[in-house]
């Protein structure tokens, strides 16, 4: 293979997963979320107790989760940015190929990232395991 | 050059042209007629045999159809029953199974098969393909759906169906049902989910690997990347209801206590692995259907689909975002406030990308110029009535409301408006666009007209008054309900409203089954659309696409001139069969390269055999007839290993085939370039999905006791499963090993490794089962007993399927079915054996392991 | 049974806290979803209706964008709107109330009181409460899963075997109340219906005194 094609081969398959890389840290946060709250209610004697820490736990860790999914959605973005294209992308070239999963990074980023906030915002009155 | 292991097959023009010139009339006659040879089906009655994805696509949508009117009567027996206050119509338990088995059917009969069935007779057309990459699984696939449909629905005349409703809760069918209906329905639909994976990874397979050159991934029809989400979801949604059905039918044919409280199970276990499938489940059956109206509505817009990426967006976060949900079926069991809170974050978050691709087709016909038709008309009407639907949705999801709603007739109404208006309304939409593909004929305007308003209005006036029924107090799953609480005007409304509704669906079938006389009355792409399948002529042809074309844009048919010409006329790729076999184009994922010319099997009885024998695994032991079961099942794995033997990774005459345009390609490919490496990997994902829900059983039952394992219970201890762990480690080393010096040319080598890798698999399977057996643990005890047996035979019986596969590389290389360079299937089988390994290893971290930790 | 009860919509009609509670939320969520689904069918009659003009593409995009962004942030209030009152419905009930166990038999329901102080004593398929009150229902079933439901007075709530769950109700209005079991517990699910006498206080304590009075042990 010539040194582009082998290039744009490596960034194949680069793309594709990262396509499905925010949704999967919002899988990744949302599952951690929820095993936490299970262990912890199914371990406590008094479901009265508090839950702040797991609380504060939850909202750090989506946090973090969203900050790993703005670098993605950032690099998806460039991709989208890439020069020279004008939507929709459908030319039938590489760069629009590019163009099009990075722009479809882009909003599933900013899916997972309202799905995560969602759920921090779904905390703001939990008080304890009741 | 073979290909194997990830290369990018051969170099390719970036952009092929067609052909300058047409070939002249003898040759196009000739290639024409070699087509015809090799796809044309059997006559008489070895038609059944055929395996071609355009007939046993009809055969699949014909058995759907009769599934839905089958679900459909029993629901009209229910509204019947529910007309008017005490009636006596059905006896309650009559009316349990006839609930049970509407659920049940229209779930698992109708509304996924229809998106199989479709996608087997619709997908490789849409692609520009001749095929499906395993034409013999959607073979099987039919047969066992035609086996298990009909033992499941001949249930109900002998007085034996399901009666525990759809959802099967224990311990009320776990312990209170005596007799076969649960059994049937935990046994028989096992069998269907079963073979809805092979068809999951059939069509997961066909969209990833085998498009026409140049179609790459974003010029991809969108009906082809929901199906892909779809078919990706299957995986993952399935496998924990499979492992669900494994733990119920072992507590009540043996008694193993998974949902008995009184020894350490619990209920709600079912619950979680039931809506972990049961919810994604509703979005695999709605993804594919609004897909069609994705391909309906730019035709009729007469503009590209506006929003492309936003609706692969909302493909992609549905499919992620629905397991996210499950729970917010069980928002009354008593579960913390704080699990409440967050599924019903997820569950909303859902709505999103669920409206998004709403607003695609809004904005589309905005862009375009709307032409009126009787499939926009069933769009709209779906649009509607989902929108309705969706925002009960939306409502149910608030934890607080869910408490008042749930388990009401609010719920139901909220469902089948989800289900008539997402699913049903665009399947009836691609019913009048698709449907000149099947035959050449154009379906009736003026009955579909009058179909769809009868549908229409008669799904309003059967559905909307239950949103009133179910908050004045009338819960679900009732045979009756008291005068004088408000509820019998209703009722009867939806009762009438029902026999309207089943009124449209007789105009709709009279309109498809009517004679429509000779010849095909449609023309050539009727609709003007400029999607691949509308190359078909009229009526189609038995060998699909004429040439497998080079895509330059997502609409070719509108936008590449000459198109339907260079197709025709052979200037494409593959124009002929050379050699007389049936053969089709595998390319790479990202770009769609060339990567191998797929010769694929033709016509066989194997699929039908294999699909009684493994059917009588599944059946058999419903009637407790533990002898049978293992019978048949012998005889089944002979069918499949005789079927494997037969038709897959022949080696070919010749190593690479000149396909046209200067590219030549192998006919043989393994490692990850080869659609069968693809099926093993896929397949293996749903196991290792079942396997995790056991696993996720097993810590289930940890969060719940204080004492989990119980101290009093001596469990397997750790010395025999890791004795199993070395073992079968070994054995997995010596198969890398083994694919190694096959490949290398070295028999004795080869043969020596093997031999010892089955022989440290059986002293490993044999060392997993030592463990509880040695500390008399006895699995009717308590829970944890019982998991700990199901999850040692689990690896067991994965070892012993390695091991089949081992003994069969053997076998295949004495018969020189595989060599060094040929190696497909021992490829495949090193493949699996990562599974097992992770498998194994999983297993006795868990099970020696984990106690350690306490 | 004849059971004479009024023709009105059971859990919009509250007659507890819970219920009232309930009611108010759906009543928004109704008044948006009815906006929410006009102005879809607006818009899509309007879509489909248009003849071509300049500015299309752009106003396509917006559309989409705009069909993605309002949904959520309408979504996002409704879900803290919705689960703000999600603690008062689940929380305990003060030390000193009333107690009452509910137990999911195949095909009724069995109420054992126990208030401090009195002899515990059982009814069967009827219970009756005092208005303006918290009573907390423990539930257990040693059978198969049912659910409680009494949805002029509030949510449901399942009776799981090997679990006990907990429901707190307010009574806000005398009268008799329907309640059902919600979820599917064999042939008799449909019969196995209750109800809920609310009483004053005096009349309810004077009612316990006497039940406790005559009760068998």
């Amino acid at each position: 293979m010539t040194h582009e094609t082998q290039h744009e081969a490596a960034e194949e398959r680069q793309s594709l997963w990262l396509l499905v890389l925010s949704p999967s840290i919002w899988a990744a946060h949302f599952l951690a979320s929820y095993a936490a709250a299970a262990v912890w209610c199914g371990a406590v004697e008094d479901r009265t107790s508090g839950v702040d820490t797991m609380r504060i736990g939850i909202v750090i860790s989506g946090a973090a989760a969203l900050a790993c999914i703005g670098f993605i959605g950032r690099i998806g973005w460039r991709k989208f940015k890439l020069a020279g294209g004008e939507p929709p992308f459908d030319k039938d070239t590489a760069e629009d190929r590019h163009r099009f999963l990075g722009a479809a990074t882009v909003l599933l980023s900013a899916l997972s990232a309202v799905a995560i906030v969602y759920v921090c915002l779904s905390l703001l009155f939990v008080r304890n395991c009741l | 050059m073979v290909g194997r292991n990830g290369t990018d097959g051969q170099t390719v023009n970036k952009d092929t042209h067609p052909l300058a010139e047409a070939p002249s009339p003898e040759v196009l006659r000739a290639q024409e007629a070699r087509l015809e040879e090799a796809w044309k089906p059997p006559t008489g009655w070895r038609y059944w045999s055929e395996v071609n994805n355009s007939i046993v696509g009809i055969w699949y949508t014909a058995l759907v159809l009769f599934y839905l009117l089958f679900g459909g009567v029993l629901a009209l027996l229910m509204r019947i029953q529910l007309a008017v206050p005490g009636n006596t119509f059905l006896n309650p338990n009559l009316y349990a199974q006839v609930f049970t088995l509407h659920g049940s059917v229209m779930m698992f009969l109708f509304a996924i098969p229809i998106f199989e069935a479709v996608s087997i007779l619709f997908l490789p057309q849409i692609m520009g393909a001749r095929e499906l990459p395993f034409p013999r699984l959607s073979a099987f696939g039919f047969w066992a759906f035609l086996i298990g449909g009909m033992f499941l629905c001949g249930s109900i005349f002998f007085n034996v169906a399901p009666s525990g409703g759809w959802f099967m809760y224990p311990p009320l069918t776990s312990r209170y049902q005596p007799g076969v209906g649960a059994d049937m329905w935990l046994l028989g639909f096992s069998f269907i989910e079963v073979s809805a994976i092979a068809a999951a990874v059939e069509l997961i397979v066909g969209v990833l690997k085998c498009r026409p050159p140049g179609m790459r991934i974003h010029l991809i029809p969108l009906y082809a990347w929901y199906v892909l989400v779809a078919g990706g979801m299957v995986l993952f949604a399935f496998p924990p209801l499979i492992s669900g059905s494994l733990l119920l039918e072992l507590e009540r044919a043996f008694d193993w206590p998974f949902f008995d409280a009184t020894r350490g199970g619990d209920p709600l276990l079912w619950q979680h692995l039931f809506w972990l499938f049961g919810h994604p489940e509703v979005y695999i059956i709605f993804l594919p259907s609004v897909a069609l109206v994705a391909m309906i509505v730019p035709t009729f817009a007469r503009t590209p689909i506006a929003g492309y990426k936003w609706i692969v967006l909302s493909a992609i976060g549905t499919g992620f975002l629905s397991f996210g949900l499950w729970v917010h079926h069980m928002f009354t069991t008593g579960l913390p406030g704080i699990t409440l809170a967050l599924f019903s974050a997820a569950s909303q978050a859902v709505a999103i990308p669920t409206g998004v691709q709403l607003f695609c087709f809004i904005a589309t016909v905005y862009v375009g110029r709307l032409r009126p038709s009787i499939p926009m008309l069933y769009v709209a009407g779906g649009l509607a009535t989902f929108v309705i639907g969706g925002l009960t949705g939306v409502m149910v999801a608030v934890a607080s409301f869910n408490f008042q709603a749930h388990d009401t007739h609010f719920v139901v109404a909220h469902l089948h408006s989800v289900l008539i208006g997402g699913t049903i309304f665009p399947v009836i939409a691609g019913t009048y666009y698709f449907f000149p593909l099947l035959n050449g004929k154009l379906l009736s305007e003026k009955l579909g007209r009058i179909a769809f308003w009868l549908l229409f209005c008669g799904f309003n006036i059967t559905f909307l008054p239950m949103h009133f029924t179910g908050l004045r107090g009338m819960a679900r799953r009732v045979y009756t309900y008291p005068a004088g609480m408000g509820l019998e005007q209703l009722n009867l409304v939806s009762s009438i409203g029902a026999f309207i509704l089943a009124a449209g669906f007789g105009v709709l079938m009279w309109d498809i089954l009517r004679p429509k006389g000779k010849g095909s009355d449609s023309p050539r792409n009727p609709w003007d659309a400029g999607s691949l399948e509308w190359l078909q002529e009229m009526p189609g042809k038995s060998w699909g696409v004429r040439s497998i074309p080079e895509i330059d844009s997502r609409y070719p048919l509108w936008d590449q001139p000459n198109f339907v010409r260079d197709v025709d006329e052979g200037r494409f790729f593959m124009p002929d069969a050379e050699e007389g076999k049936r053969e089709m184009l595998v390319t790479s994922i990202i770009d769609a390269k060339p990567q191998q010319c797929l010769r694929v099997p033709g016509p066989s009885f194997i699929t039908l055999i294999s699909a009684i024998f493994l059917g009588g695994v599944f059946i058999f032991p419903t009637f407790k007839m533990y002898w049978s079961m293992a019978v048949s099942g012998v005889i089944a794995l002979g069918c499949i290993l005789y079927w494997l033997w037969q038709g897959s990774g022949v080696i070919p005459e010749k190593d690479t085939k000149f396909i046209g345009h200067g590219v030549t390609v192998p006919l043989y490919v393994s490692g990850p370039s080869s659609v069968g490496w693809w099926a093993m990997m896929i397949t293996m994902l749903a196991d290792i999905t079942a396997f995790v829900s056991l696993l996720f059983g097993y810590f289930f039952y940890w969060t719940l006791h204080k004492d989990f394992p119980p101290a009093s219970i001596a469990g397997p201890g750790v010395a025999w499963p890791v004795i199993g762990l070395l073992a079968s480690l070994g054995s997995w080393a010596l198969t890398i090993l083994a694919r190694r010096w096959n490949r290398d040319e070295k028999p004795t080598a080869f043969y020596a490794g093997m031999g010892l890798a089955v022989l440290l698999a059986v002293f490993g399977g044999y060392a997993l089962i030592a463990g509880p057996q040695i500390a008399a643990m006895d699995p009717k005890v308590h829970v944890y007993t019982a998991l700990v047996w199901l999850l040692a035979i689990w690896a067991v019986l994965h070892i012993a399927a390695g091991i089949v596969m081992q003994l069969y590389c053997v076998a295949r290389r004495y018969a020189g079915r595989m060599t060094g360079k040929y190696d497909i299937d021992i490829s495949n089988v090193t493949l699996y054996w990562h599974f097992v390994t992770i498998t194994v290893a999983a297993t006795v971290a868990v099970i020696a392991g984990f106690p350690l930790l306490r | 049974m004849t059971l004479r009860y009024p023709s009105i919509v059971a859990a919009l009609s509250p007659a507890g806290l819970e219920a009232e509670r309930i009611a108010d939320l759906f009543w928004w969520m109704l008044a948006g979803a009815g906006l929410v689904w006009l102005g879809v069918m607006a818009l899509a009659i309007f879509a489909a209706k248009k003849r071509a003009a300049g500015d299309d593409t752009r106003n396509g995009d917006w559309i989409i964008f705009g069909g993605a962004a309002a949904p959520a942030v309408v979504l996002a209030i409704l879900l803290v709107f919705g689960l703000s009152m999600l603690p008062d419905l689940l929380a305990v009930a003060p030390k000193n109330a009333l107690r009452i166990h509910v137990h999911g038999e195949q095909w009724w329901w069995r109420f054992r009181y126990e208030a401090p102080g009195r002899l515990p004593f059982e009814t069967a398929n009827e219970i009756r409460l005092p208005v303006g009150e918290p009573v907390e229902f423990l539930l257990h079933s040693t059978n198969v899963i049912h659910s409680f439901w009494i949805p002029s007075l509030g949510g449901k709530i399942d009776l799981m075997p090997g679990r006990v769950n907990r429901l707190v109700l307010h009574p806000t209005r005398t009268g008799t109340f329907q309640g059902a079991c919600a979820e599917y517990c064999g042939i008799g699910h449909a019969n196995m219906a209750m109800q809920a006498v609310v009483l004053s206080k005096d009349d309810f304590w004077r009612w316990l005194d006497a039940t406790e009075r005559t009760a068998k042990p």
